[in-house]
């Protein structure tokens, strides 16, 4: 298992490896990695942004959170470009291989999940509002706190490259999926006293925010799969050894 | 062809008995010559010291050391003969090498295509010369016209003038030796010297004569033991005067001169003891020259050859 | 041969690396990148509409190609497509060769260096050479770098500029303690780094590398390419190459070059593309050069 040699080491002008052969390609690769963490920090603190209008009805901050997409859409096409470039010119092989291909497939899911968070202030921005309720709120900020809790976890799983990020963030994804659960039961049980639509609205909401999660699982499975050439296995644990 | 036909069994590994039988013969022909040439040459250098050894026993030592190369009054310095031959060698590299080498380095270096196409062959023809030509042609000019003309005290035989006969024959040899040392050197070495801003001449100077030094010494060498070997040139311009001189302007038998004039007879008379052997005596002398001269250049192209 | 006598010329010695004076010329494709925000850096080296003939041979035909300061310019095509032969034109090395003829231009900081009264030997104490087998002299290794200088009348420490030269290639460790050993004694990624130190050791702002890493082995390849990739702050660098990879991973730009059978049956080279390096190897405009790169030809 080739603990990845290039990703973890010098990160912003640290002390060059002359032990590497091709330093100025693994400074490259760790671009790409630094621009992952940054476009995610970004979209992890967007989704924080749009969790905090939602529970405290900030219409403020709608604006805020689109323009913040927009940056991060940007951030997507220069990374993308990046990668792709580096793929046609490079020759990689091996763990930079994995990293690069895996990289095309986590800069999709950053970008979706900060899709998402729009989707979110989307939700607030109604010409009918989006009325607050004092059982669900409270719940629905449980929810938004162990989503961006589980996105923050796929940042950090970048940042470290660890091996087992795929089955950490898998395990802490039940923590969500349960909440998830009893937010539709909770919204089902108040849909009469809701209206419809703003019942429809409020499981929207609870869709976004489980896919949020998911997003970060497959940030983490990414991970692993950079480090070990394998996606996470049902009914696998997580070997250091290998 | 079917599969079947190449199974181990039916492939035949073990050679077809003639062609081996002709190959070994073929090997034995070529071994016969390579000892034949052996034999002969361990024959002739033996027949050589068998005679030397009769002409030392049968004279006292102390003629070695008299005065000049008197064989039929008994007189055997052989150091008088070595000096006149060394006397005409350095005269005739002295001629040669500057002459031999700065033609070569023309014609590797400078010289374009069609030119070299010219001159090259001009000196082969030169090669080609018969030295009992140029051996008239040091008496009948270069003596009269050259030597005679700047030092007008010089004898009509002398050193100079077969000297300077000498090394015209040996130019064509130097020339060609070094010529093919120097363009043996490769062309990317050049390349790398006019990449760095070199004219033509450090470039030859600087790169191309040093990479191919040991090929040069060793046309040198080359030539030095023709000059020792060369007889016909010495015998007709330099004369026959046994007395030891060191001055260019004399004459003076050298060592092939002296076996010349032994084996022509011209020294023959009854009664000399030992006249005839002294010839084989020399021989065996000027073989041990050659022989070390040959032994140095190999010493001293395997030191200096370059594995580029 | 015609570098004789010649009046010294262009002596850009007092100007230092890469005259700013030069106005950033966009050659037939365009330099800047899209989007244009970053300006082309300064032209170092032009070929203007230059044609090789060797004897009646057209080896090359009408080349333009801006070459920037401070860039690996790569040089790609198929074999016999002269890429070569423009190469050694930037130096005049062509002019070694008995037949070889050049019409057009090759400007050197907006100087014609086949103008009558140029000196192809100062151009090469500017423009220097790397070759393709590495060909260090039969002298010691002080004395390979020391050789440029040498006879360039260079009057300085001789001493502290074999170090430099040797520090900039990424040698001297290696042999500081071995200088007056004989060239030969390294092995060839050695050599071809001692060769890389002695062209360096004139002080030229332009190299000029001839697919210097083909006869070596793959490690002391890639060794080279991280060298041209340090070198490039303080020199400008061209390089050919049969292998594109290698363009790929080390170029700034490169230029694709390709042969073109005329009536006669004569192979002539020209210039198809010349880009940026990303551009050529993700998305490149002719047709021609996405076949050459992708292998399916040449």
């Amino acid at each position: 298992m080739t603990a990845d040699d290039h990703t973890h080491d010098s990160g912003d002008g640290g002390p060059v490896d002359h032990q590497d052969g091709r330093h100025h390609f693994s400074e490259v690769l760790d671009e790409i990695r630094q621009g992952l963490i940054k476009m995610a920090s970004i979209v992890l603190e967007n989704t924080r942004r749009a969790g905090e209008a939602m529970t405290e009805g900030r219409l403020d901050l709608i604006e805020v959170v689109r323009t913040t997409d927009d940056e991060v859409n940007q951030l997507y096409q220069d990374l993308d470009f990046l990668t792709f470039e580096t793929l046609a010119r490079q020759q990689p092989v091996a763990g930079d291989l994995r990293f690069l291909v895996s990289a095309t497939r986590m800069l999709y899911e950053i970008e979706r999940t900060g899709d998402l968070a729009v989707n979110l202030v989307n939700i607030l921005d109604r010409e009918e509002g989006f009325p607050r309720h004092a059982a669900l709120t409270p719940l629905m900020e449980r929810l938004i706190t162990s989503s961006c809790k589980l996105l923050a976890m796929g940042v950090e799983a970048i940042d470290a490259m660890n091996g087992d990020a795929g089955y950490v963030l898998d395990a802490a994804d039940d923590e969500v999926d349960a909440l998830v659960s009893e937010f539709y039961t909770q919204v089902g049980r108040y849909s009469e006293e809701l209206g419809l639509q703003t019942a429809i609205e409020y499981s929207k909401v609870g869709r976004f925010l489980e896919r949020i999660a998911d997003h970060a699982v497959n940030l983490g499975e990414n991970v692993t799969y950079i480090v070990t050439a394998e996606f996470p296995q049902e009914g696998k644990v997580f070997d250091e050894a290998e | 062809m079917a599969l079947t036909d190449t199974s181990p069994q039916t492939m035949d590994l073990t050679g077809d008995p003639k062609r081996l039988a002709r190959e070994a013969r073929v090997r034995r022909v070529f071994l016969a010559a390579s000892v034949i040439s052996i034999v002969v040459s361990v024959a002739i250098i033996l027949s050589l010291v068998g005679e030397a050894w009769n002409f030392l026993t049968k004279i006292e030592l102390g003629d070695l050391n008299e005065n000049g190369w008197f064989p039929r009054r008994g007189r055997f310095q052989i150091l008088a003969l070595i000096v006149h031959t060394l006397v005409i060698s350095a005269i005739a590299m002295a001629v040669a090498a500057p002459l031999g080498l700065g033609a070569a380095i023309y014609l590797s270096e400078y010289a374009r295509p069609n030119v070299r196409r010219v001159l090259k062959p001009s000196l082969e023809v030169l090669a080609g010369i018969p030295s009992v030509v140029l051996g008239f042609f040091a008496l009948t000019f270069i003596t009269p016209n050259v030597v005679k003309n700047l030092f007008s005290s010089a004898s009509q035989s002398n050193f100079l003038a077969a000297g300077i006969a000498v090394g015209v024959l040996i130019v064509p040899l130097v020339a060609s030796v070094s010529e093919d040392a120097m363009r043996a050197v490769p062309t990317a070495m050049r390349e790398a010297s006019y990449g760095l801003g070199a004219k033509r001449w450090h470039t030859s100077l600087r790169v191309v004569v040093p990479a191919a030094i040991s090929g040069i010494v060793a046309a040198m060498i080359l030539a030095v033991s023709r000059a020792i070997g060369e007889t016909m040139i010495v015998a007709l311009a330099a004369g026959t005067n046994g007395i030891m001189t060191l001055s260019p302007l004399d004459g003076g038998l050298t060592m092939t001169g002296a076996m010349a004039q032994l084996a022509i007879g011209s020294d023959q008379v009854a009664g000399a003891v030992a006249a005839f052997q002294s010839l084989f005596f020399v021989g065996l002398v000027l073989f041990f020259m050659t022989f070390a001269l040959n032994v140095l250049s190999e010493r001293v192209v395997r030191r200096f050859r370059n594995k580029y | 041969m015609n570098e004789g006598e010649s009046r010294v010329d262009v002596t850009r010695e007092n100007e230092g690396t890469g005259a700013m004076t030069e106005e950033p010329t966009t050659a037939d494709h365009d330099d800047a990148v899209a989007g244009g925000d970053v300006p082309a850096p300064a032209v170092v080296l032009e070929l203007d509409r230059l044609n090789v003939f060797y004897g009646d041979f057209h080896a090359v035909r009408d080349v333009s190609l801006p070459i920037h300061e401070h860039e690996i310019t790569a040089l790609i095509g198929p074999s016999g497509c002269g890429k070569s032969t423009v190469l050694r034109c930037f130096n005049r090395m062509n002019d070694l060769i008995e037949t070889a003829r050049v019409e057009g231009a090759v400007n050197y900081h907006g100087v014609d260096l086949y103008a009558p009264d140029i000196d192809p030997v100062q151009v090469r104490r500017h423009i220097g050479m790397v070759f393709q087998k590495p060909n260090p002299f039969p002298k010691s290794i002080y004395d390979n770098i020391a050789y440029g200088p040498r006879i360039g009348g260079f009057s300085g420490n001789l001493d502290d500029l074999v170090e430099e030269s040797l520090t900039r290639a990424a040698l001297f460790d290696e042999v500081k303690d071995k200088l007056q050993e004989s060239a030969f004694a390294l092995s060839g990624g050695q050599q071809q780094r001692l060769c890389i130190a002695r062209a360096i050791a004139t002080s030229p702002d332009v190299v000029l590398m001839d697919e210097p890493c083909s006869a070596l082995d793959p490690i002391a390849t890639l060794r080279i390419e991280e060298l041209m990739q340090e070198l490039k702050d303080d020199y400008t660098i061209v390089i050919v190459t049969h292998n594109m990879q290698q363009a790929a991973r080390v170029s700034d730009r490169t230029a694709f070059f390709n042969v073109q059978v005329g009536e006669t049956g004569q192979r002539t080279g020209h210039l198809v593309e010349y880009d940026e390096t990303g551009k050529i190897f993700t998305n490149p405009g002719e047709r021609a050069t996405e076949e050459y790169i992708t292998g399916r030809f040449g």
